[in-house]
């Protein structure tokens, strides 16, 4: 079987500084990777290299389609999402708008022809994915007057909206209470399976590792560990790239605006 | 070799003013993050105020009601004196607009700030077309007359001595900047605000000092260059444009380049007025190409630009903060079924002059509309538009004065030209956004104006003959149609049918396309380029679906105004007046419809304005002082235009009688029901 996402000696370099350095990972269809590492370790540059926004080299692989000459809107068409640390919502639309642009893939001369009719975007997609998280209720909610939970839910449904086989989350519970964290956990358990692969960034190890099926741990922009959650903690190599081996289960620093 | 030795020198002068100007921008941006549209308005106003005291003893006042025109203070004042007090006057409206304006829009959009100073750009060039009037006044020479003898080349000893001058101002500034405490406070403000507040100095005060020196400086070049330039409403307060351009190759930062590309910019200005003297250089027809200077500019500053941008705003980049909101309408049909009502109505019934002013304001609309396009859905703020509505008018004109291409077909390929021509504009300044876009595009609205507007050859020539009327099947339908009912006079209110058919269809092609696909992707593009990529939009194909859209409808005023000019002068597509439109467009309210609407009813000679005239009394230019100042108080207190107020109002009152169910603060839930 091939796999769902494939990385080959993927770097990234900005001037002299090495973001990454030939990092390989595999995403089989149906897993929940978890990508860990301390701050600066280069997560958020390792989903922008995957989605195109990072200049990287190396190759990148979604199923045997390689997206290395493909600019980031092509690779998303191409069917790998991702969620951004700070949601990015689009302000000007509602929740369900936010959706719906992402679900489509209408040439534009076919959507201005639609102008021409009189005709709105589809919705059929974007109900069904905000049902399956649970927030139908915000389909008509303007994206500015969401809380800050609702807003991740929305990012999730917005890169689910698109029918994804590779699903990057930038840290999508910074921000969020236990509470929500751990919902946000079981919904996110809930999604894989099936075709979808999903990769997870966050800080809260705690969610990281109750979910995931696989672990993999950057430092420096490399990879140190890959393996099963169970033993991550007892890894050295872990321990030492945390400083003092107590895995950070401080809620991220960053917040969103 | 003399010959070029001696225009290198006499562009020595423009290529001084050009740097001084460049360098109260880069210090209004380091200062009070503005971008600064209003600096060759200052120096214009410097140079008016001097002249006038220098010349009469009399101190220009602000054009306010029932307020005298100027005090008079004894006879002709020596120059240092009336030297001081012009910067005095330069200083007093810096710190008014500091104060008044920026520090308010402290937290808003560069975009916003620019739009602001756009205000006040119109604002002064109209007050000094009230006090002095259109023609040119000869400025009073602060230097020597001299000439100077440079390899038996007589040159002008005032432009060394200007050139001077602008050298030291920016060695001192570059010094200041670098070494003072206020010029490290400056650094740090533009940096953190926090931080210029641990150096000791509040944010607001810096930038209080900064306006007020940009203001100075500019009002003193303005003074000495006067006199070897012209004092008019729009030479020096244009000479903005250029300097901005290379405050933009400094990036708004370094003295030093921005003394080097101004100086570079004036010279080569000068070269190529020289090189059009001489034989192999082109010509058209006979005659020397006019705006060459403003098409090297643009070239140089799109190229650059070019090279510099990305096509995505790279991560932690500051965004631009909100537009306006731009909420999609609830109906279409309705109001689009009584505003034609009413226009047909009003086209019949109006005596001729008002018939003529509703024409104006229905093509205005169009205009309008055009730009809500591009800079309320897409958030691109495009300066060209204006000139493919020219460029339009021009291929119109052309074809049926030298062919027997008629209507439809000829303004159909004016259209298609202006959509052509908006497309290969809008490639370059795809990977540039926010304020860069605006000077590029304004550099590039001047660059097609002057160059080939302007152009006799190729451009509009009044001896070309009239516009041939719009003929369909037989029937006139052009300005001197017959019609039996009303008043009757020209324009025709056929014409007026026409006009008002094509923005209708204009008006509701906008309001359908925010409702659609298109617009939802235009309008994610505008909140954010990187999320929009990531979502599987192609940003660069939806901002030249955009520009094509907004080239088109800018392609049908154009052929509109053609056929209502009927002969057509490149004035009426000239920098100032496409300016002009992007205030009123604004102060419409440039996300919606309604507020193209209302743009088209305030602008020039358009209805309001024209009621404005014949109630009130009030004079072109008097309107324009409103409604510079108006765009001012839009920014700061109201950024959705009047549009939005009037939304906002009817929402309330909506609420109000439908009981609670309806939200109204985006509108937009409604869409839903319609697309279903």
């Amino acid at each position: 079987m091939t796999a769902a996402l494939r990385t080959e000696a993927l770097s990234v370099r900005y001037g002299g500084v090495h973001a990454l350095t030939d990092v390989e990972i595999t995403l089989e269809p149906g897993q929940l990777v978890g990508l860990i590492g301390p701050n600066g370790a280069g997560k958020t540059t390792f989903i922008d290299a995957l989605a195109g926004f990072a200049p990287a080299s190396g190759s990148v692989w979604l199923g045997d389609r390689s997206l290395d000459d493909l600019r980031p809107h092509q690779r998303a068409r191409a069917g790998l999402a991702r969620t951004w640390q700070s949601s990015m919502l689009f302000d000007d639309l509602t929740v369900e708008e936010n959706l719906a642009v992402a679900s489509s893939s209408t040439p534009w001369w076919r959507s201005a022809g639609a102008v021409l009719r009189g005709r709105s975007g589809s919705r059929s997609i974007s109900r069904a994915v905000l049902r399956q998280l649970g927030i139908e209720f915000l389909a008509e909610t303007s994206a500015t007057s969401l809380s800050q939970g609702q807003r991740k839910l929305v990012g999730v449904a917005r890169a689910l909206a698109s029918s994804p086989t590779v699903l990057c989350l930038d840290e999508p519970a910074a921000g969020l209470d236990t509470n929500e964290s751990s919902a946000l956990g079981a919904q996110l358990r809930g999604l894989a399976g099936g075709e979808l692969a999903m990769l997870l960034v966050d800080h809260d190890m705690g969610l990281v590792l109750s979910i995931c099926d696989v672990v993999v741990v950057l430092d420096f922009g490399r990879v140190i560990f890959k393996g099963p959650p169970d033993a991550v903690r007892a890894d050295p190599d872990v321990m030492r790239a945390y400083l003092g081996g107590a895995p950070a289960e401080t809620p991220a620093s960053e917040t969103e605006r | 070799m003399k010959d070029l030795l001696l225009f290198t020198l006499l562009g020595l002068g423009s290529g001084a003013f050009i740097a001084g100007l460049g360098l109260t921008a880069v210090v209004s941006f380091r200062g009070a993050g503005l971008i600064n549209l209003s600096s060759g308005a200052f120096a214009m106003l410097g140079a008016y105020v001097f002249y006038a005291l220098r010349t009469s003893g009399a101190l220009i006042l602000p054009p306010l009601p029932f307020a005298p025109g100027h005090i008079q203070l004894g006879g002709p004042w020596s120059t240092a004196p009336a030297f001081l007090v012009a910067l005095l006057a330069c200083a007093g409206l810096g710190f008014l607009f500091d104060v008044l304006v920026l520090r308010r829009l402290r937290a808003s959009s560069p975009l916003a700030k620019l739009i602001a100073s756009l205000g006040l750009l119109l604002t002064l060039q109209a007050s000094m077309l009230i006090r002095f009037g259109p023609d040119g006044q000869s400025a009073p020479p602060v230097f020597t007359q001299q000439t100077l003898n440079v390899f038996g080349v007589p040159i002008p000893a005032d432009r060394f001595l200007f050139s001077g001058f602008v050298l030291v101002t920016a060695a001192v500034l570059a010094i200041i900047y670098r070494y003072s405490r206020f010029g490290l406070a400056t650094r740090a403000a533009a940096e953190s605000e926090a931080m210029a507040s641990r150096a000791g100095l509040s944010p607001r005060r810096i930038s209080m000092l900064n306006s007020i020196l940009a203001a100075v400086l500019a009002g003193a070049f303005g003074v000495l260059y006067a006199p070897a330039s012209a004092l008019d409403s729009s030479t020096l307060a244009l000479a903005i444009i250029p300097a901005l351009a290379a405050a933009l190759l400094a990036r708004f930062e370094s003295f030093g380049i921005v003394v080097i590309a101004g100086f570079a910019m004036g010279i080569v200005e000068s070269l190529l007025t020289w090189l059009q003297s001489l034989s192999w250089f082109p010509t058209a027809g006979g005659n020397s190409l006019p705006g060459v200077a403003d098409l090297v500019y643009f070239l140089i500053i799109a190229i650059v630009m070019f090279s510099r941008g990305n096509p995505l705003p790279p991560r932690g980049a500051i965004t631009e903060k909100r537009l306006p909101e731009a909420p999609a309408a609830r109906r279409i049909a309705l109001p689009a079924g009584i505003v034609s009502a009413v226009g047909v109505v009003t086209l019949i019934l109006f005596p001729a002059a008002y018939r003529q002013a509703e024409i104006n304001t229905v093509i205005a609309t169009v205009m309008c509309l055009s730009l809500v396009v591009i800079t309320g859905f897409v958030g691109q703020v495009s300066l060209l538009q204006f000139g493919l509505a020219g460029a339009s008018a021009l291929v119109l004109t052309k074809i049926t004065a030298s062919s027997g291409i008629g209507f439809p077909f000829a303004p159909l390929i004016g259209i298609a030209l202006a959509v052509v021509v908006g497309l290969l504009t809008a490639l370059p300044t795809l990977r540039v956004r926010g304020a860069g876009l605006a000077i590029i595009t304004m550099a590039g609205a001047v660059a097609i104006s002057n160059f080939w507007l302007s152009n006799q050859t190729f451009g509009f020539n009044p001896l070309n003959g009239a516009v041939g009327s719009p003929n369909l099947f037989g029937f006139d339908l052009g300005p001197d149609a017959h019609f039996g009912l009303g008043s009757g006079g020209t324009p025709s209110p056929v014409f007026g049918f026409l006009c008002l058919a094509v923005a209708v269809a204009a008006g509701v092609l906008v309001a359908s396309l925010r409702r659609s696909e298109l617009g939802q992707r235009m309008l994610a593009v505008r909140s954010n380029e990187r999320a929009a990529a990531a979502a599987g939009i192609s940003v660069r194909e939806t901002k030249l679906v955009a520009y094509g859209i907004s080239s088109l409808l800018a392609g049908i005023g154009g052929a509109l105004y053609a056929y209502s000019f009927q002969v057509v002068d490149s004035s009426s597509f000239d920098i100032t007046i496409a300016l002009s439109f992007v205030a009123f467009a604004y102060l419409g309210g440039i996300t919606t419809v309604t507020g193209a609407i209302i743009g088209g009813l305030l602008s020039t000679e358009a209805l309001l304005a024209y009621l404005g005239q014949r109630a009130l009394g009030l004079s072109g230019n008097t309107l324009l002082v409103l409604a510079g100042l108006l765009l001012i108080l839009t920014v700061v207190q109201n950024p959705d235009g009047i549009a939005g107020v009037l939304l906002r109002v009817l929402a309330r009152r909506g609420r109000h009688s439908k009981s609670e169910s309806q939200p109204l603060s985006a509108a937009a839930p409604e869409t839903t029901r319609v697309g279903s």
